[in-house]
Parts: C-alpha cells; sequence; structure tokens
C-alpha cells in the first residue's frame, strides 16, 4: 500500500536530508529564458528572466510563475548539523 | 438528425422533442421502463424502507480527466445513495439544455451515463429535458434523483458516531478537483491526475455485508475531507482528530496544491467514502475495502474523540496540532 | 520520518532548557505565519515563547485607498484587471473586488502576472491592468512582465503598483516604544531575492537576534532554537537557517531587473503610516506601463477609519484576539480589516487555525 504522500513530502521520507522544499521544481527543457519545471509529474513553464544561469537538471524555487533560485543539493548539510547537535559534538 | 445543435424546438414537446428522447437518452441509456416514455416510472422496490435522494450538475469543464458531467450526474447520486447505506436501483436524470449546445457532446454525455449506470448496477427510468434561450444557461445543467433499497440490518447516521470510533478514508483526495483544475493557470497535469469519479454501491455493498456495524458513511464531495467531517462533528457533537501523516495524496496532486496554496482537505472527491466504524471492526472493515479498487488504498486516517466535541483537529508531522476550520468557500491561488 | 521526529524532540527540548525568561519572537512574513499554525508549532514550544505576527503580509498592509484606486480601474469598461487572489476580498473603504466582479466588472484572478501579458495580447482593444502588490520576492516578478510587456511591444499592460520593502518596516517597528521584540524570524523568500546584507542592521545597530528562515515546520523551529540560544548567550547575530535557498548574496539578476523598472519612493502602510523609501514605483523610462501615468485614474480620498486594530496586529503589539471586532464583527466572512482577508493575515489564521478559539482543544483563551 503506498505511503500517505502528504504527510511524507514535508520531510521527504529520510529526513530533512533531500528537498524539503514542499515542491522541488526540477528543470526539465529549457530554452533562452524559458523553462519547463516538472513538480512530481506537474509541469509548468517558467520564466528563468530572474535566473537565467539556471540549468537543466536544477531544482529551483518557483514564485508567481519564475524561478527565483536553484535550490541546493547540500541541504543534507543541515541534518548533518543538527545529528552533530544532537550527539553533543 | 440533422441538426447539429440543440434548438428550442428540442423542449417544445413536439415532435423534435421525441427525436431527440429517441436518439440520444433512449439510444444510450434505454430500458424496458424509460422506453415507455411514460409520464413517469412504475417500479417495484426491493425493500420496505427506501432512500431517496438529488443532486444537480453544474460543473466546468464538462468533459476532464476520467469523467465528464454525465458520469458525475449518476455516480454523484449513486453515491449518496450508498452513503445512506441503500443499494441504489433507479436514477432519474432532468436535464437543461442552452440553445446551441452541440448535439455531439450531448451524445458524449448520455453514453457516459449510460456506462457509469451500467457500472453501478442502476437504470435511468425517468427523466425530462427542458431548453432555454442562448445565454440564459451554461451549455447543460443535469439533475439527477435517486432510490436505493435500504439494506437490512445497518444504521448509518451521524447520531450513531461516538468516542472510540476509527475514521476510515478509502484513498486518495483531491484527485477530482486537480484534474478539473487542468489548464487552469498553465498547469500541465500528468495523465497520473484523474477524477475519481466513480459508483461507489457495490463497496458499500460488501462493506456493510461483512461489518453491518458501521456507524456512517460519508463521501467527501464539495468542501472535501473537512468539510464532511465538520459537518459530521457538528451534528454528531463529537471531537475528531485527524493524523496528518497518514492522509492519502498523491504526490502531482500535491505539487498543485503547494504550488497554488491550496489544502488537499478542502478538495472535492467524487469515488471516496469516509466510514465510522468501531474501532474494533477496523481491522475487519479495511480487509474488506482493500479488495474493492476503488479502496485499495483504504486506511485509518483520524479517530472520534471526547475532546473539543464540534471540531476537528489534525495532529501535525510534528506532533504539534491545529484547527481544520470548515472552509468558507472557494479555494483561489493565492500569492507568496 | 523518524530523524525529522527525532530532530524536532530534540530541538523542542532545547528550547525549553534554554528559554529561562519569557521572549516574544516576530515572524515578519505573512506565509511563515500561515506555515506556524499550519504546522501547529505554537502548542509545542513552552509557555515563554510567544510568537507574534508582523508586517509582512503584501496583503494586509496595503492601505484601503489602494484596494479604492483597484476598484476604480475595474470598473472601468475597457478595463480588464488582473490580480493575485488575495486581494479579491480585502475591504476597500466601501466595496471589494469581489464585489465589484460580482457586479460585472472584469477581474481575472491569474498565478502569475505574465499571464495578464496573453490576457493583453487576446484582447488589443482593452487595458489589462495588473496589481502589482508584493514585497521584494514579488516585486522582480512584475518588474520582468513589465520588460517582457516592453520586448513584445505592448501597448495595453499596465501595472498598478503598492510593492513595500521589508527592512524599512522592520526599523519602524524597532523605532516605535510600543513595540517589544526580542527577535526576528525573517522572511526566507524575501532574503532569497535580497540576501543578508539588508538584515545585518538588525544585529548590528539594534542588538537584534535574527534568523532567515524557510517554510518546513522544521525550518521554523531550528530558527526558533536558534533565536533562543542566541538570546540566553546575549549574542545577537544574522543566522540563516534557509541556506539551501537562500545565498548571502541573495539573487543578484532579480534584484538588477527590479532596479531597472522600478525606484524607491514612500509608501502608505496600513497600521504603521507612512514610511520613507519603504515602497517601489515605476521609473520615469517605464511610465508608458504605469497605470497612473498612462491612464490616471482620480480616486476621491477614503474619509475616517474604523475600529479595526490591524496596525496594532500588524505590529506585533496587538494579538488578534484582543481587537474588540475580531470573531464578533470582523471575521472572514465579513472582514473589517485586511488583516482578516488575506490567507496569511494574522487575524485570518488565528481565526481559521484557531477558530477564534486560538487552538484545537483548548477552551477560549
Amino acid at each position: 500500500m503506498a505511503e500517505s504522500h502528504w504527510g511524507r513530502q514535508r520531510w521527504q521520507g529520510k529526513g530533512v536530508g533531500d528537498m524539503c522544499l514542499a515542491v522541488p521544481a526540477k528543470i526539465v527543457e529549457k530554452k533562452d529564458f524559458l523553462a519547463v519545471v516538472d513538480m512530481s509529474g506537474v509541469q509548468r513553464q517558467v520564466s528563468l528572466m530572474l535566473l537565467p544561469e539556471a540549468a537543466v537538471g536544477d531544482f529551483v524555487l518557483i514564485h508567481a510563475g519564475f524561478a527565483m533560485q536553484v535550490i541546493e543539493a547540500e541541504e543534507a548539510k543541515r541534518t548533518e548539523e543538527m545529528l552533530q547537535l544532537m550527539r553533543g559534538d | 438528425m440533422e441538426d447539429k445543435r440543440i434548438k428550442m424546438d428540442h423542449g417544445s414537446g413536439g415532435q423534435l422533442s421525441r427525436e431527440l428522447v429517441e436518439e440520444i437518452f433512449i439510444g444510450s441509456y434505454g430500458n424496458p421502463v424509460l422506453n415507455q416514455l411514460h409520464d413517469g416510472a412504475a417500479l417495484a422496490m426491493q425493500s420496505e424502507r427506501i432512500a431517496f435522494t438529488t443532486d444537480s450538475y453544474v460543473v466546468k469543464p464538462l468533459f476532464f480527466a476520467g469523467g465528464d458531467i454525465g458520469r458525475l450526474a449518476v455516480c454523484g447520486t449513486v453515491n449518496d445513495l450508498a452513503m445512506t447505506g441503500a443499494v441504489p436501483r433507479y436514477l432519474s436524470v432532468g436535464m437543461i439544455l442552452e440553445e446551441g449546445f452541440l448535439l455531439s457532446d450531448l451524445q458524449r454525455i448520455a453514453a457516459s451515463m449510460q456506462t457509469a449506470a451500467a457500472e453501478a448496477g442502476v437504470r435511468i427510468v425517468t427523466g425530462d429535458t427542458k431548453v432555454v434561450n442562448r445565454g440564459a444557461g451554461d451549455g447543460i445543467y443535469i439533475n439527477t434523483a435517486g432510490v436505493g433499497d435500504l439494506i437490512a440490518g445497518t444504521s448509518i447516521s451521524p447520531g450513531n458516531v461516538k468516542p472510540g470510533q476509527d475514521i476510515i478514508l478509502s484513498g486518495y483526495i483531491g484527485d477530482h478537483a486537480t484534474a478539473i483544475m487542468a489548464g487552469r493557470h498553465q498547469l500541465v497535469l500528468p495523465e497520473s491526475i484523474q477524477s475519481d469519479c466513480a459508483p461507489l454501491g457495490k463497496l458499500v455493498q460488501d462493506m456493510l455485508a461483512v461489518v453491518p456495524q458501521v456507524a456512517l458513511l460519508r463521501d467527501p464531495t464539495r468542501g472535501g475531507v473537512a468539510a464532511a467531517l465538520n459537518e459530521i462533528a457538528t451534528q454528531a457533537k463529537a471531537g475528531i482528530l485527524l493524523e496528518e501523516s497518514a492522509l492519502p495524496v498523491r504526490p502531482e496532486v500535491a505539487a498543485v496544491c503547494d504550488l497554488l496554496g491550496f489544502d488537499p482537505l478542502y478538495l472535492a472527491n467524487e469515488g471516496k467514502l469516509l466510514a465510522f466504524v468501531d474501532a474494533t471492526y477496523t481491522e475487519q472493515l479495511l480487509a474488506v475495502m482493500r479488495q474493492d479498487p476503488l479502496g485499495r488504498e483504504a486506511r485509518v486516517i483520524g479517530r472520534v474523540t471526547t475532546e473539543a466535541p464540534g471540531q476537528v483537529g489534525l495532529r501535525t508531522a510534528i506532533g504539534g496540532t491545529r484547527l481544520v476550520d470548515m472552509p468558507l468557500g472557494v479555494q483561489i491561488p493565492r500569492i507568496c | 520520518m523518524e530523524d525529522s521526529r527525532d530532530i524536532a524532540n530534540f530541538l523542542l527540548a532545547e528550547i525549553e532548557r534554554l528559554a529561562v525568561r519569557p521572549m516574544r519572537l516576530m515572524e515578519v512574513c505573512g506565509t511563515h505565519t500561515v506555515a506556524i499554525f499550519r504546522a501547529g508549532i505554537r502548542q509545542l514550544l513552552p509557555d515563554g515563547v510567544e510568537l507574534v505576527s508582523g508586517p509582512g503580509c503584501p496583503v494586509c498592509v496595503t492601505a484601503d485607498d489602494y484596494i479604492d484606486e483597484a476598484i476604480a480601474y475595474a470598473r472601468q469598461e475597457d478595463v480588464i484587471l488582473t490580480t493575485f487572489g488575495d486581494m479579491l476580498k480585502v475591504p476597500g473603504s466601501a466595496s471589494s473586488l469581489a464585489q465589484a466582479q460580482a457586479e460585472g466588472a472584469d477581474i481575472r484572478v491569474l498565478y502569475s502576472p505574465l499571464e495578464s501579458l496573453a490576457i493583453a495580447k487576446e484582447n488589443p482593444g482593452k487595458k489589462v491592468v495588473f496589481l502589482a502588490v508584493g514585497f521584494e520576492t514579488t516585486a522582480p516578478t512584475a518588474a520582468a512582465t513589465v520588460l517582457e510587456a516592453a520586448a513584445q511591444q505592448l501597448d495595453n499592460f499596465f501595472v498598478l503598483t503598492a510593492h513595500k520593502l521589508v527592512p524599512p518596516a522592520l526599523e519602524a517597528l524597532l523605532a516605535d516604544p510600543q513595540v517589544r521584540v526580542d527577535g526576528f524570524i525573517l522572511p526566507g523568500h524575501v532574503c532569497a531575492v535580497a540576501g543578508e546584507a539588508p538584515y545585518r542592521f538588525l544585529p548590528n545597530q539594534y542588538h537584534m537576534p535574527a534568523v532567515i528562515t524557510g517554510f518546513e515546520p522544521l525550518d521554523i523551529l531550528q530558527t526558533v532554537y536558534c533565536l533562543v540560544r542566541q538570546i540566553s548567550r546575549r549574542q545577537p547575530v544574522l543566522e540563516n537557517t534557509y541556506r539551501r535557498v537562500v545565498r548571502p548574496e541573495g539573487n543578484p539578476a532579480a534584484r538588477q531587473i527590479m532596479a531597472e523598472v522600478y525606484e524607491v519612493c514612500n509608501a502608505e502602510w496600513r497600521g504603521i503610516g507612512e514610511l520613507e523609501n519603504s515602497g517601489l514605483q515605476v521609473r520615469p523610462q517605464y511610465r508608458r506601463f504605469d497605470a497612473r501615468a498612462a491612464i490616471g485614474l482620480t480616486v476621491p480620498k477614503p474619509l475616517g477609519n474604523n475600529q479595526c486594530r490591524c496596525g496594532e496586529v500588524l505590529r506585533g503589539i496587538t494579538n488578534p484576539r484582543e481587537c474588540p471586532l475580531f470573531g464578533k464583527v470582523c471575521s472572514p466572512r465579513r472582514p473589517v480589516g485586511a488583516c482578516m482577508v488575506s490567507v496569511e493575515g494574522a487575524c485570518a489564521a488565528w481565526y481559521k487555525y484557531g477558530s477564534g478559539r486560538y487552538m484545537y482543544g483548548r477552551q477560549t483563551n
């Protein structure tokens, strides 16, 4: 039985390591300043006017139809920090 | 019929009306009772106690992924009968058509109604068609009313809701509302998002055959699970507590919700049900539900509590709680 | 999932341990107000740690006369008004956009301002006026839309601006003796554009702890922990728990586009008053896209005010429940003030998630 995604997607399963953001939008196509992003299968065209350097394969934060910033995959950093804190390092 | 579109004459009761009924309605979902085209349908019910319901359908767009207004009109009323604990039997269909409505669309809708009726094991036995001037309607409005035989040995009512009961949801929420939204705001939805519009009569019969002690059934249509549970909490003067981590939402639906700022608890479903049952019967009930394709993803999403009567709460994934209020109106996309 | 619960429990335990005296933390951004309620965070925090909402909901700080202005434009026969959904139910001095829409005005809700351009092209005989509200996250999207309109040589697209900037509002709050705040939860998406620099004045000038924060429940919990830790150490700094999105330098390309189209101006903040250099208006070279310059309707100023205490709520002085109108005269169904309308408005959030009774399961506070 499939697990509940709604609760899960807030945490992306294995802890805050991966894309904690509720909707990671992955760029699957890019042409000049237009990109198509994919969010769990839902697609939309977004503008790259505010983020021209973004590349296919990047996960981006989108807002009002624009890509605003690339989301760093190394959020594993935060989990590490937190786990260190918890261990008392 | 040579005419491609509905004309005022089609609603006048004359020859054109007759042709319309015979070619499209009888042609699609005819049966010995309907075919008599009598003023009313004379029927025999199997149970002394029956259920009776009605609903009107004005959905836009008319055709969407996983269904159309016709399918909705049949399943919606079938499901209301099922939620009262009845076996759905007969439907009436009242249509209000706008002058200029495409006959090919009407044909499609009627065919879809037949498919749904056959799936649901019901017959459309009587109907009515009116035509309004161009501009006075919105293409097509459909009203369906239905009767069914109440299943003996069961008692389905908000009055039966009590603390100690589990609340079971039959599957993923938000699919229908999201499918309707396709094309809006330039979202391209994957094929995996389809309206869940489906008749629940058989699932309910199977459930009640194994667990006749089910206290209440409700289908979360307009206003979603939130509206349905708030109504129940108020009617039953009971408290309800849901578990956020138990709510079944497809990733695609969750993505649309996050994008547009919607909450899946408030989105309409057309092929799902909520069941309240004493916790001692939960496992049994889940087992029978999961054998039906329409109940494959059934799970417990919450319970009836002694605290906070009349309120619906949600325990969040980090252990906090929040209130799930009654929706005010339609959800609209928001900024930030 | 277990990891997350563990982390949450650890953070809560630490917060409990470190918060030895009462403190009030202000979440500036409306989206945080909603996120905090949705996650049910308040119940989990110790009593001494109070979270209050600030002026970060763009709809809430929008003055009455902007709505009146928008309605006036919408009522023009040849105007199609485009807007984000939030603005629809905000009450102006006499009416609202929703009401104007019901009365026949052509008002369209969109998700992206770019949708306005398609509408403009499809309706060459009409003027499409977009309600350009929002802070530093949204302003660049409006600015980019203006540039795109220029590139497509559209002559029937206009913006009616009411953008605001966050730092001046924070300064005004800190200068107000009625406002008592011990730390700030800073808006993550605003900072994604603006970067860290505009907020360094908080610890540097005002010795105020501040943490740039994301919108997941753990982001917020981690921030509360950081603030409580800063306060206990008496070492205010600017921290960032949203590093996966907020770079120290923000998004320079977005700021450049904002600066190309907009210039800073004074702005009227509901409940706070006029703040210098706290808003954005269209630069002279793009005036042809400025509705006020190109169409220029005169709209009578609204008179008087009401008993709504939106202003105090926005500054964190008053809890929504303390406003005499809250839940009685003023509710999401019949909002008196903007705070009750916007999904992110403090009052609406309190009403929706606390149903006027603050929390699930607790009796009237």
